[in-house]
């Protein structure tokens, strides 16, 4: 297998059994990529102003958010990061479990690529995180 | 001009019997009339003659020394120049022979007549009767011929006395004194026809006249005929157009003339009373001494005055009839002034009498209305002074009408509180001529009362309202009842203000509850699903990864878990599926039910490729709803339909009925296994099941979740089912809703 580019995931979502399955997932996928998770927006903002502002550190390649968190949640979170020009060119994927149409159509006309509603069996964190990988980590 | 008293002579028989000898032809010269003596003279009848042309009967014969030229016989000359000129012409005497009947021998009778011709004038002028007088004078023309035969035998007689002298000289003395005689008595004649000559001339003279005068007189009296004619018409019309019955008598007393109208009154003819003294005619007596009246006649023709009848007078007519009557009887006077009779007009009163009577009765009967009335009824005058109280008043006041009489209110002891008021209405009545109504409530010696006094305008014949009556209602009771209706209204209101504000706060405290729960049910399902997300999916890693350490029981068990968490999340699934139906805000807009029937059923393709399900849908209206909670209704039963069916292939019908207006009914119908129709209540509520999981999937929720939607559409779902036969599900659900707004709906589509 070819070395590819170092990549980062960026999750944030306070439920630390999606952040697992989603990093073995991505593990599964084969997917040459560093993973972290923050459990909340306040501790997401705070990464994302800390590694886009030194150049040592690298802003990551993907975000995946959570929207429903404490603190600060996903809907607040995405707004300042798409209104920030350090940081609004971060592909942002929801992951849901609600299914509220008014919701996410609101997430995609503020600035969100696109979005997954968090799959109820490990094939399904795979074939999403498959599909996630090709599209923004290849 | 007047021929009163002179009876009408007849023309007709005068002439006829006139005794000259007259005949009148026409201007065409036909007869047309003759008197008797001409007809005698000249031996004809009248039927004989009349309308035949004169020349005829009377064949005229140029006379013997007439002119040989002279063709128009001399008659039909003197016809046609008083034809042409309307003058008199005398003729000469002339011969016209008269046929004698056959009776006497027939053939021609000489006959010498002395004729004029006199014209009768049209208005204009021209001749339109031709009057014929004649004289017979054949006597005298006969007398006349004869004298000269006998001059002629005298002549031969003397011839032969001088022949015969000698044989006859004794006789020649005779002779002489015959010749002497003749010559005498030839002398005579001619005497006696220059007499007879004269006389006739005076006799056409005076005919002439005689005729003349007759003309002007019958002209004369066509015209006074005339006149007396409309003059009496006019008088008869007039008189018995009159309604009353006229009688007029002379200054004896006498009936003269009588109208119908008294004829019919008084029961006799006219012909009977005509010429009677009025009394027997005109009999009245007084109707209450039953005596007979004064003869009203007697003393109009005394006095010479108008006289009216006393009342009470009863006419008592032929046969006994009586009748009252009121009359009146005036002198009648010639020119100058002298009292030639007497006119009396009457009339029939028992009408007017049994009105009068009525009247009074109807009056006695309102008195008594209104003495008995339970109102107290009053009288006031402009001054507002009481001038008639019925004895209601007494129950009111405690007084005696009488002493209310001629008083002011004030004047009668009324206090302020009664009288201002009332005085107000009274005088505002008297001002406007509408009615008013009062209320008033004062002390009254038995208690405060309460009134109701109505005040109207009685009008004088001038329209003017020179009485006001008022009637007044004691209406205490009325009032203390109002007043504790008012009461107990007045507690009923606050106890219904009372109990809507608890149950408003019911209401409240109910939908905030209903909200709670449905928050709840919302939150708890989806929460819920979350940990049941992760049971699933690490009990899907440990399938996976780790199925080797499970061993065979294990792997069982792990397996139970598995499908229990999927029925869990299928639970949690519906469940908030059914809550969120509510809590979804309205959306509704038109929507194709037809179309999104068609999209729910594709949405079963696989299923129904599997089973070779037949779906039917035919048309299906537009209504206003919400489209995504429509595609589930249908989708919910259309899923139902193939997952209950039986051993045959599904048949699914989907059509739509009209029933009642504003409102469509789609029916949903299969011929799946259908279920005993005394479960289709239960069928429609949460999580109830009518068959076990092994038979059938499902949660029980579908059915609640689509007569939730129906439900929040204002529809009704209800289903018809036998089991092994099939279900009908029947959706009726309102064509419209109020609050759509029709232009949002209509852009979009």
């Amino acid at each position: 297998m070819q070395k590819q580019a170092f990549r980062t995931v960026l999750m944030a979502d306070d439920d630390p059994e999606d952040c697992l399955l989603a990093n073995e997932a991505l593990v599964e996928t084969g997917a040459v990529a560093a993973f972290t998770c923050v459990g909340d927006g306040i501790e997401l903002m705070e990464y994302l102003y800390e590694h886009s502002s030194s150049s040592e550190k690298k802003k990551p390649n993907l975000i995946l958010l959570d929207l429903n968190m404490p603190k600060k949640d996903g809907r607040k979170a995405l707004a300042e990061i798409k209104s920030e020009p350090a940081l609004q060119d971060i592909p942002i994927v929801i992951l849901t479990t609600s299914r509220e149409p008014e919701d996410l159509a609101l997430m995609l006309r503020n600035g969100a690529e696109s979005f997954f509603t968090k799959p109820a069996s490990f094939d399904g964190w795979i074939s999403m995180m498959k599909s996630l990988a090709e599209k923004w980590l290849g | 001009m007047s021929y009163s008293g002179i009876p009408e002579p007849d023309y007709k028989s005068l002439f006829e019997q006139a005794p000259g000898l007259y005949m009148i032809l026409d201007h065409n010269l036909r007869i047309v009339a003759a008197s008797d003596a001409y007809l005698r003279a000249t031996l004809t009848r009248r039927e004989e003659i009349i309308g035949r042309y004169v020349f005829d009967v009377f064949p005229e014969y140029p006379d013997d020394d007439a002119d040989a030229d002279e063709v128009v016989p001399k008659s039909m000359a003197s016809f046609k120049k008083v034809l042409k000129t309307g003058l008199a012409d005398s003729m000469d005497i002339q011969r016209h022979d008269v046929r004698r009947p056959e009776s006497e021998g027939g053939g021609f009778e000489v006959r010498y007549w002395s004729p004029v011709n006199s014209p009768i004038l049209n208005p204009d002028g021209s001749t339109a009767y031709i009057f014929h007088r004649v004289e017979n004078v054949t006597d005298y023309v006969m007398l006349k011929q004869k004298g000269l035969e006998q001059e002629k035998v005298t002549d031969k007689l003397l011839g032969q006395a001088f022949k015969m002298e000698a044989d006859l000289y004794s006789r020649s003395r005779e002779a002489a004194e015959i010749s002497l005689e003749l010559k005498q008595a030839n002398q005579e004649l001619k005497k006696h026809r220059s007499h007879l000559e004269k006389l006739v001339r005076e006799r056409t003279a005076g005919l002439k006249a005689v005729n003349e005068q007759l003309l002007r007189e019958i002209e004369e009296r066509k015209h006074a005929e005339e006149e007396a004619h409309a003059r009496r018409e006019w008088l008869r019309v007039t008189l018995a157009s009159i309604g009353d019955a006229v009688i007029a008598t002379d200054s004896d007393g006498l009936v003269t003339f009588i109208t119908p109208a008294a004829t019919e009154l008084t029961g006799r003819k006219s012909g009977e009373a005509i010429g009677r003294p009025i009394q027997q005619v005109f009999r009245i007596i007084d109707e209450k001494t039953r005596k007979p009246a004064e003869n009203i006649i007697e003393r109009v023709i005394s006095e010479g005055i108008v006289i009216n009848l006393a009342a009470n007078t009863v006419l008592i007519a032929h046969g006994g009839r009586e009748i009252p009557i009121e009359d009146s009887a005036a002198p009648i006077r010639d020119s100058s002034g002298n009292l030639i009779g007497v006119v009396l007009v009457f009339h029939d009163v028992t009408e007017k009498r049994r009105a009068q009577e009525t009247l009074r009765q109807r009056e006695e009967e309102f008195r008594a209305l209104v003495e008995n009335a339970p109102d107290v009824i009053s009288l006031f005058d402009r001054n507002l002074r009481r001038i008639y109280v019925n004895s209601e008043i007494r129950e009111n006041t405690g007084q005696n009408s009488s002493f209310m009489i001629g008083k002011s209110l004030t004047e009668a002891g009324y206090p302020d509180s009664f009288t201002k008021p009332l005085n107000a209405a009274l005088q505002s009545v008297f001002a406007t001529g509408s009615e008013e109504t009062v209320e008033l409530d004062y002390e009254a010696p038995k208690g405060r009362i309460w009134l109701q006094i109505r005040c109207a305008p009685l009008r004088t014949a001038d329209g003017s309202v020179e009485r006001v009556m008022s009637i007044g209602r004691d209406i205490t009771d009325r009032k203390k009842m109002e007043e504790e209706l008012r009461k107990s209204h007045e507690e009923l209101e606050i106890r219904v203000r009372e109990r809507t504000a608890e149950l408003s706060a019911t209401v409240e405290r109910l939908e905030l509850m209903n909200k709670e729960l449905q928050d709840f049910a919302f939150v708890a399902s989806h929460d819920l699903q979350e940990p049941l997300r992760k049971i699933q999916t690490f009990s899907d890693m440990t399938m996976k990864n780790c199925a080797h350490s499970l061993g065979e029981k294990g792997k069982e068990y792990l397996g139970r878990v598995v499908k229990s968490a999927e029925r869990m999340r299928q639970l949690l699934h519906d469940l908030l599926q059914f809550s969120r139906i509510a809590s979804r805000p309205d959306v509704f807009k038109i929507i194709d039910l037809g179309s999104i029937v068609r999209v729910a059923v594709d949405y079963y393709e696989p299923s129904i490729l599997e089973t070779g399900a037949k779906i039917e849908i035919e048309d299906i209206p537009a209504i206003e709803g919400d489209e995504i909670q429509m595609l589930q209704l249908f989708q919910n039963l259309i899923g139902n339909a193939l997952r209950y069916r039986s051993e045959e292939a599904p048949l699914i019908k989907i059509y739509s009925e009209y029933h009642t207006p504003g409102t469509c009914e789609v029916l949903v119908a299969d011929n799946g296994i259908g279920f005993a129709q005394e479960y289709s209540d239960l069928i429609f509520k949460p999580f109830q099941r009518l068959h076990g999981r092994g038979q059938y999937e499902g949660t029980g929720m579908g059915l609640a979740i689509c007569r939730k939607i129906v439900e929040r559409h204002g529809g009704m779902i209800r289903v018809e089912s036998q089991p092994g036969k099939g279900s009908t599900f029947v959706i009726s659900l309102p064509l419209k809703h109020s609050n759509v707004e029709t232009g949002i709906a209509k852009a979009g589509f």
